[in-house]
């Protein structure tokens, strides 16, 4: 992890003692992170605000800040391929899915991050952070002051978002973004953290630039992060009308649309503040989880947009991941990777959707948290 | 009986400033911008394209995708007349300004991906006056090409509104559903009974229009006092939902809300004349260029040829590119002379004369393009670090040097010089970038050194140039 500036602070060595007095001890030793606060001024209600996410506009601090550290992480030889080398192609069809052929990508590496980072049990201590030293780009965490800003120090904040590089990547600037606390275990999926994650996204304001999370309905992976990465294109899914289920930008504020013409049937929420989504999206992803069902979610267009994608969870059904949902599919071997049609890939997205009656009761459930937030 | 009240009556636009327009205006184009804008067209169509374009009817734009912001350069004055904007205040925008909160956000991504494909696309799109009006319009976009290299030279987008024909459905909706308006009424005490104080006669008005799935509905407005009341039935007589708007205040800002709700929500479908009338302009549109374009040789056509000298930067990357604001370039390396293809501005800036800056003394956009990519260099820039960079292209790896360079006037400054392969969506390089930075012109703006902000170049770039829209291109390796 590279120093990006000046140093502010000194390195101060790990205190020898009990566990509780170690993660009382924020240092992780002789390592300099980077710190990005976020402003306060982006939470304002921002009614007929902001356009698409502009074109226009240059590159946000904290978009460069993620670029040149995954460049500079990919430089020093630290990931296992070099993404770019992938060859990437549109499957024929109407609905342009992507698919990209990678040699070295398989599904276990995923897991096995997961199993290295979250055997801690109780709040997040900085030993469980060592691990992944080697590859932690940078920290976001809430600032205090109106504006954003970049500290370097030796000392991370009590609670936060780790962004750590992802040795085997699906695409360029691909990371874990693992949000912690020393002193109570966070819930992941709670409207807190979904907060943090939609402000990073807005935050990055890139609209290539997409934040996703798999909850796979089990009691076993409590703790699964969420994972950003960049594309150059917009995903497919999002190129796709809605039919609208509530709402819509002027009047209420949110909008909740079922993707059309999808055969895994997916909800998208919009909106220019997204406090309201978050609210929303945490209700409804608070109720699956509730119902032991697995689901996806898709943070995109710098924040404005989440696409859910529920899943029928079943044990040895292959379970789709986010960008998948997205109609982003990623294969390691040039024969599969030749002979994929746009209608395996409609069935195979067909396979994990809720049937129509669930997915209306899911449509109802969102119309009612909505309607909770809605004065 | 009902008072029926017509929509101009109530004074449309009499509370137009409680919708303030949605783009500051009193913001003009950047400054840097206007040489670039004001000489696009007379660079390619020469100084009389302006003329006679003036002389074709009809509202439309055309925009340049090779100036950063991707912005306006030419406005019709049909055009300037239906938004109510002025020539400066449109010279060098984005075409993004004439939209606001009700324009449709797929239809955005469709002309957004249209651009990025570079071909043609025709959409109903719903687009706001200076004065905050919104009004639909049947957008037509096209690409005019540059027949020489295959890029695109410029972007055209015809305009032609959409008017309401809900007057023309009314007196079919109401033939065919006589006693509408009275039923109407009865649901209403039905639902009304109790809850609201319905003593004075409402004020109806009635719509007839065409909803999402293009089916015919009622809309019906009435006001009790404050309250407004709107409903929609659907052409088989089901009611299908209402809304209530309570104490809005005046009820002419009311209706002027609510029209606007109406005309968002909706869309509106443009009939075959209204598209025709597009083709017709747009064919106009470019007859004129293409016959201006022979007066400077750079002539132009609809059709991109399908060989192109040098490898073909698409305008959607062009785009992408020019969100980046740090002095790079990028080079093809598969042609021997190993020639400059992009140049973002600050490189151009980077060459400013210091001797005597307020001659603005650097290399133009024109000079510098399918230059070859060393002619920074000069007579003591040191040989041993441009072997190690040609080293490094050849390992098609990324490499770091310090080395000196000249300026136009001649005059010569250090440049930290970071050069990395690119690749495309096929997996081979497509380019080399190379970011360049004025020793002395380094400080850590932000937090972020000089090298990182270079390295977040690259980063952008990467992303930018792996985008499958790029697949046309050079993929030789």
């Amino acid at each position: 992890m590279a120093p990006v500036g000046h140093v502010e602070s000194e390195c101060t060595l790990q205190r020898e003692s009990t566990r509780t007095e170690r993660c009382k001890s924020h240092q992780v030793p002789n390592c300099i992170t980077n710190i990005y606060h976020l402003g306060k001024s982006i939470q304002d209600d921002d009614v007929l605000g902001d356009l698409p996410c502009s074109e226009a506009r240059s590159h946000s601090l904290l978009d460069i800040l993620l670029l040149s550290q995954w460049e500079d992480h990919a430089l020093k030889g630290n990931l296992r391929y070099d993404v770019s080398t992938c060859q990437m192609k549109i499957v024929s069809g109407a609905k342009k899915f992507i698919a990209q052929l990678n040699e070295n990508w398989n599904l276990n590496t995923l897991m096995d991050f997961e199993k290295k980072s979250f055997q801690a049990r109780g709040p997040c201590c900085f030993s469980d952070v060592k691990p992944h030293r080697e590859d932690l780009l940078i920290c976001v965490t809430f600032g205090e002051k109106e504006g954003s800003e970049l500290v370097s120090s030796s000392i991370l904040p009590k609670d936060g978002v780790l962004v750590i590089a992802n040795a085997n990547p699906v695409e360029y600037g691909h990371i874990f973004l693992v949000p912690y606390d020393v002193h109570k275990m966070p819930q992941l999926l709670d409207k807190r953290v979904l907060g943090l994650m939609t402000q990073i996204a807005a935050e990055v304001a890139n609209s290539s630039f997409h934040i996703f999370v798999d909850y796979d309905g089990s009691e076993s992976m409590d703790h699964r992060g969420f994972q950003a990465s960049y594309f150059a294109d917009p995903l497919p899914v999002e190129l796709l009308p809605s039919i609208p289920v509530y709402g819509n930008l002027l009047s209420t504020g949110i909008y909740i649309g079922e993707v059309a013409d999808y055969t895994l049937k997916a909800l998208v929420f919009v909106s220019k503040n997204f406090n309201k989504t978050v609210q929303v999206v945490g209700e409804i992803c608070a109720y699956l989880c509730d119902n032991g069902s697995a689901f996806s979610l898709l943070i995109s267009d710098c924040g404005k947009k989440v696409f859910l994608f529920p899943q029928v969870r079943a044990p040895f059904r292959y379970k789709l991941s986010a960008w998948e949902c997205g109609g982003y599919f990623v294969y390691d071997t040039q024969s599969d990777f030749n002979h994929v049609t746009e209608s395996y890939i409609c069935s195979l997205l067909a396979s994990v959707s809720l049937d129509a009656h669930n997915f209306k009761t899911l449509k109802q459930q969102c119309c009612t948290a909505v309607s909770k937030f809605m004065i | 009986m009902l008072a029926v009240l017509t929509a101009p009556a109530i004074g449309r636009r009499a509370d137009s400033t409680s919708l303030s327009p949605l783009t500051s205006l009193t913001e003009l184009m950047d400054p840097s911008l206007r040489l670039p804008v004001e000489q696009s067209l007379a660079a390619r169509y020469s100084e009389w394209v302006a003329e006679a374009l003036d002389e074709i009817q009809g509202c439309f734009l055309i925009t340049d995708p090779d100036i950063a912001g991707h912005p306006i350069v030419f406005a019709s004055r049909g055009f300037l007349a239906m938004s109510g904007y002025s020539l400066e205040e449109v010279l060098g925008r984005n075409g993004r300004i004439f939209q606001g909160a009700a324009t449709d956000r797929q239809s955005v991504m469709e002309i957004r991906e249209a651009i990025r494909e570079e071909r043609t696309l025709q959409i109903s799109l719903l687009n706001y006056r200076k004065d905050g009006t919104p009004h639909w319009i049947l957008f037509h976009l096209f690409p005019v090409f540059g027949v020489e290299d295959g890029r695109v030279a410029h972007f055209v987008a015809v305009q032609v509104p959409i008017p309401r024909r809900s007057r023309c459905l009314r007196s079919l909706a109401e033939n065919r559903h006589e006693g509408g308006t009275g039923r109407f009424l009865v649901a209403c005490r039905n639902e009304f009974r109790s809850d609201y104080k319905l003593g004075c006669n409402p004020v109806v008005e009635l719509f007839v229009d065409v909803d999402n799935r293009g089916k015919l509905c009622l809309l019906f407005l009435a006001i009790f006092g404050s309250s407004c009341f709107l409903f929609l039935e659907s052409i088989n007589n089901k009611f299908v939902s209402w809304q209530c708007y309570q104490n809005y205040g005046s009820s002419s800002t009311l209706f002027h809300l609510l029209l606007v709700g109406l005309e968002a929500e909706e869309s509106r479908h443009a009939t075959e004349q209204e598209k025709e009338k597009a083709c017709d302009a747009a064919n106009s549109i470019l007859s004129t260029l293409a016959h201006y374009s022979k007066l400077t040789g750079r002539v132009i056509s609809d059709k991109r040829r399908s060989e192109a000298g040098i490898s073909a930067i698409n305008s959607s990357l062009v785009i992408s590119l020019g969100r980046i604001k740090q002095s790079f370039v990028l080079t093809d390396i598969q042609l021997p002379q190993m020639p400059i293809v992009y140049a973002s501005d600050e490189f151009l800036n980077l060459t400013v004369s210091i001797r005597t800056p307020a001659s603005f003394l650097c290399y133009s956009r024109h000079e510098v393009l399918g230059r070859e990519c060393w002619f920074l260099n000069g007579p003591d820039t040191d040989a041993d670090v441009l072997h190690q960079i040609r080293q490094s292209i050849q390992a098609e790896h990324s490499c770091t040097v310090r080395l000196l360079n000249y300026r136009k006037d001649r005059s010569s400054f250090w440049n930290l010089f970071h050069i990395s392969p690119v690749r495309n969506a096929s997996g081979k390089i497509a380019f080399y970038v190379s970011v360049q930075m004025d020793e002395n012109a380094k400080s850590n703006e932000h937090g972020l050194s000089p090298h990182m902000r270079q390295l977040g170049v690259v980063g952008a770039v990467k992303v930018a140039v792996r985008s499958l829209s790029m697949c046309a291109g050079p993929s030789r390796r």
